[in-house]
């Protein structure tokens, strides 16, 4: 009895097998990948938040730096304060400033480019509640560097995906 | 999510694991820590992950759910383990409970027949993730001639974790988190393409690995061929140790051919024998960056000593002492990784946490045997080159995990740095 058992799971599973790789795999309507600067939504707790933002499938051997120059990014100065920015994965501060609801930052990693990850978290002091419309940031004035030294001028911003993956 | 919600959640996920703990064939784990922070934040963190196992004919079916108070819950996981007559299976299954999205599945099939190793990967990405979606297998073949071993990986539209290629990475954009498999889907779907027009389905590429060859002055030659579904990829040439007459020098040499390019690189490496008590970290510098020798980069141009270390352990104590020298390329990594000396670029590429801040380490640990990994002890301390304080002090770091009984425990942790009380951490786990 049990080697029937057995049998006949071993029959499902091969069947389930062949059926799952010789269907169509991929054909899901998909996009080619682009090089994307992900803007996480804020996570917040006690008074406090932050925002981490990624990068995914970057060219150029991955980004290895990042200038987010004035009018780059905004956010509601009578609701988020004190934003201190720290660099990920490497990634150190050259600059910063934070004021009137205006952000602009420049980070850097001396040593490897990373092309999917977190790079850099901004966390700040919250009144009240943010959410993530509340932080804008404009492809305009944001320049992507290479571990090649070279721009990375083809890239999107990512918003709506919760997840990403390299 | 909210705070109150986070708490009742966990709450929650701990009092359905104890109805559990009566249930014969469930066996598994809840364990949760809280992490504060003295001054207006005062939860820095509480994570809870709840591990289930539930056996059943030869398999083990598992759930893992963590939940943070920065993120909520973000991951739960599925899986099951076990074998079908010679067949070992795994499958594990992902999902985003706070966007309450499936995100991946992988299954994984190997068996092994007259020495022969033979696995059958399968994997799906979803299109809620960046990157996806995709979907695609992998058949890998591995056996041995001789000393010869020989791998073959056929991938359709995935790539499974090896040497040369990493698995799948998926990251939790809010929080970094993240999670990593064998087996990587590979998206090439063109926009527009269906199941008549092909999608990605086929053949994209084999990868044929040859090693263990050796000469008498050669430690180990390998050779790699990969092609995709365009054609010719690359062909590399290993040789891994070549003596070059010298005691303390050896050199390991790549050549690797592509459809355009053929590169030669050499790196030198230093022969050290077996060290008594103290490890002395030393690499052999060229004037090249990465320290290799390739084009017109030849030289070698000195010896660098970027660190010591002593550990001796007795009796289930250990006593360890690392001083990092060159700071700028090296660093100690975190307790969780080890506290170890690795290069950056290294670390950052393996996703191993390290204090770049600090340059000395001072640390003692004191484990004994008992439930759940037994009693541990642990207590660091950091030195800075930057810091003002006495000696240079740049943090201690304290965590214990005390058993209780046969399957409780109970963990602290403690973390203070020059500028006062970085965190307190208190935990509980409970074994059935």
């Amino acid at each position: 009895m049990r080697g029937r058992i057995q049998i006949a799971l071993l029959a499902v599973l091969a069947t389930g097998l062949v059926l799952g790789l010789s269907a169509c795999m991929g054909n899901w309507l998909g996009t080619p990948t682009t090089a994307t600067l992900i803007i996480g939504d804020p996570v917040l707790s006690t008074g406090k938040g932050q925002v981490i933002l990624s990068v995914a499938d970057m060219t150029q051997e991955g980004l290895a730096s990042l200038a987010v120059d004035l009018g780059g990014m905004t956010y509601p100065a009578a609701k988020v304060s004190n934003v201190v920015v720290t660099g990920m994965n490497g990634f150190t501060v050259l600059a910063s400033q934070f004021v009137g609801g205006n952000g602009r930052f420049v980070i850097v990693n001396p040593t490897s480019g990373t092309v999917t990850g977190p790079v850099v978290k901004l966390e700040f002091d919250v009144t009240g509640t943010v959410t993530k419309t509340d932080f804008s940031f404009f492809p305009a004035n944001i320049e992507l560097g290479s571990e090649l030294g070279t721009l990375i001028t083809t890239w999107v911003l990512g918003t709506g995906k919760a997840y990403y993956a390299n | 999510m909210t705070k109150r919600m986070i708490v009742v959640a966990v709450a929650a996920t701990a009092l359905f694991g104890l109805t559990l703990l009566a249930a014969g064939p469930f066996s598994g784990s809840w364990s949760s820590e809280v992490l504060v922070e003295l001054g207006t934040n005062m939860f820095k963190s509480l994570d809870s992950v709840l591990h289930l196992d539930y056996s059943f004919g030869g398999f083990v079916a598992t759930s893992e759910s963590e939940m943070y108070l920065a993120g909520g819950f973000v991951w739960q996981g599925f899986g099951i383990t076990g074998q079908l007559g010679v067949l070992d299976i795994q499958t594990d299954f992902l999902f985003g409970p706070s966007t309450s999205d499936f995100i991946y599945s992988q299954a994984i099939v190997t068996m092994s027949l007259a020495g022969v190793d033979l696995g059958v990967y399968f994997a799906q990405l979803s299109d809620k993730v960046l990157g996806g979606p995709a979907s695609g297998a992998a058949f890998r073949l591995a056996g041995s001639v001789g000393a010869i071993d020989v791998v073959s990986v056929t991938e359709f539209g995935a790539r499974i974790e090896d040497d040369d290629v990493d698995g799948i990475i998926i990251y939790h954009a809010a929080t970094g988190l993240y999670k990593t498999y064998v087996t990587n889907p590979i998206v090439q779907v063109q926009t527009g393409s269906t199941c008549a027009t092909g999608g990605n389905k086929g053949f994209t590429g084999e990868k044929v690995t040859v090693s263990g060859l050796s000469f008498g002055c050669v430690g180990d030659v390998g050779t790699t061929l990969y092609i995709t579904d365009s054609g010719f990829d690359s062909f590399t040439v290993n040789l891994t140790g070549i003596d070059v007459g010298l005691a303390w020098l050896a050199f390991d040499f790549e050549l690797e051919f592509t459809l355009d390019t053929k590169s030669v690189v050499l790196t030198p490496t230093l022969v050290v024998g077996e060290a008594i008590c103290i490890d002395t970290y030393l690499e052999v510098l060229t004037d090249a960056p990465d320290h290799t020798l390739y084009d017109s980069f030849t030289s070698i141009t000195g010896i660098e000593v970027y660190g010591f270390g002593l550990v001796y352990s007795w009796d289930g104590v250990t006593v360890k002492e690392l001083t990092v020298l060159d700071t700028g390329r090296y660093a100690i990594t975190t307790p969780q990784y080890g506290s170890v000396i690795e290069e950056i670029a290294t670390a950052l590429h393996d996703g191993h946490d390290v204090y770049s801040d600090y340059w000395e380490l001072f640390s003692i640990e004191v484990t004994r045997p008992g439930c759940c990994g037994g009693l541990t002890f642990l207590a660091n301390t950091y030195f800075s080159k930057t810091a003002t304080s006495l000696f240079g002090w740049g943090m201690t770091y304290v965590e214990a995990k005390v058993p209780f009984g046969s399957s409780v425990f109970f963990s602290g942790s403690l973390a203070v740095e020059a500028s006062g009380l970085e965190h307190v951490g208190f935990g509980v786990g409970v074994n059935w």
